[in-house]
């Protein structure tokens, strides 16, 4: 046994928990190291110091400020939330039946959304054939010379510019030809 | 050790959780003294100590339905107040950051207070305020169990509850503060001798 064992071993020894062996093996070395019989002697004499130090007595007053304490707590009244967490139930339920609830409400919300996907809404699905919502659109639609009015609209705009390297030719890309719908339109009327 | 009652605690806290306000009054008697000294034993200071006791029978008395019947009451008690008296050395800690930060940096090279020299340490006696000391000087984790074990003589199993932590860690813990504990003692002592000459 080395100085560092006999120390790890010291309050096993004391306190008698460990076995022959290795009562033996401390006792050889407890006769060889003076230093260990030193620290061996020094923690019998601190366990001693400290089971006879003198009790700490409490204030003639604890009591009294201890009720008054508990008089004001009591005289509360419940706080709408520890309502429902009263005499250690939850909504009045035993606390696994109330989390198996909760779990089960839980489960039964993520499972109806899953079952029923989320609809797009009326309001994008327009009953009026694509080719007819266009020529309603287009007579009062954009001309190549309108001018932005707001400066985002005419920072959108040079980009558009910036990106491209023929801007005549993309706008002309970008943006239907008219000359045929127009056409089409007053070939209607 | 412990005197014997007609009923133990668990039947008290049991009646208390019932509603009998008896058997709280009694499980106040019961554990003010020990609580007052393991707190006090922790924290250093007796009026920041009964303030902690205080919390920790406030607590029992709003969450005694917490209390379920599968650990032992001392043990559960116990519990409270270590963590109240943890709390209260964070905020102490956070108290002394903020006031070192408000002082100026001149005014931060303080002494720290002398010891009393004129113990007697012949008689190989060590006085309270050192023992005291020391056990402030310890790690929160060391000084914890060795406080459960030397001054309130719970057993290991008890410790292990009340930490959290397996019996071979606390066992572990009460050697190395035990160990710290005469490494201080020792040179306080020879210190001592050493300014009595």
């Amino acid at each position: 046994m080395n100085c560092y064992e006999f120390q790890d071993y010291i309050s096993g020894y004391i306190e008698k928990e460990l076995s022959l062996s290795d009562v033996k093996k401390f006792d050889h070395h407890f006769r060889l190291c003076p230093a260990c019989k030193d620290a061996y002697k020094g923690v019998v004499s601190v366990i001693n110091a400290l089971r006879d130090l003198d009790r700490v007595a409490l204030s003639d007053s604890f009591n009294a400020i201890l009720q008054s304490r508990l008089k004001r707590i009591s005289s509360k009244p419940a706080r709408r939330i520890s309502r429902y967490f009263e005499d250690g139930r939850i909504l009045g339920f035993e606390p696994k039946y109330a989390v198996a609830s909760i779990v089960a409400v839980v489960l039964i919300i993520v499972l109806s959304v899953g079952l029923f996907p989320e609809r797009r809404g009326p309001s994008t699905v327009n009953p009026i054939p694509l080719s007819t919502q266009q020529q309603v659109r287009e007579p009062a639609g954009v001309s190549e010379m309108d001018i932005p009015s707001t400066p985002s609209s005419a920072y959108l705009a040079d980009d558009s510019k910036d990106d491209s390297t023929d801007s005549k030719s993309d706008v002309h890309k970008s943006t239907p030809s008219y000359k045929g719908k127009i056409k089409l339109v007053k070939d209607r009327q | 050790m412990p005197k014997k009652h007609q009923y133990s605690d668990e039947e008290l806290i049991r009646r208390f959780q019932e509603g009998d306000e008896y058997a709280y009054l009694e499980l106040v008697n019961r554990y003010r003294d020990r609580l007052m000294n393991f707190t006090y034993r922790f924290l250093g200071n007796e009026e920041d100590a009964e303030d902690i006791v205080q919390d920790t029978f406030v607590k029992l008395y709003t969450h005694k339905h917490f209390y379920r019947n599968i650990a032992k009451f001392s043990t559960w008690i116990y519990t409270i107040a270590a963590n109240l008296a943890k709390t209260e050395l964070r905020k102490r800690k956070r108290r002394k950051v903020s006031y070192l930060s408000q002082m100026g940096t001149d005014e931060k090279d303080f002494d720290l207070p002398t010891e009393d020299k004129t113990d007697d340490y012949s008689e190989g006696r060590f006085t309270e305020g050192h023992i005291q000391n020391a056990i402030q000087k310890l790690p929160l984790h060391f000084r914890t169990a060795v406080i459960l074990r030397d001054i309130q003589e719970l057993s290991y199993e008890e410790i292990s509850n009340i930490l959290n932590v397996p019996l071979g860690t606390v066992k572990s813990r009460i050697n190395r503060a035990r160990l710290q504990l005469q490494e201080e003692l020792r040179y306080v002592k020879e210190k001592g001798r050493t300014s009595i000459r």
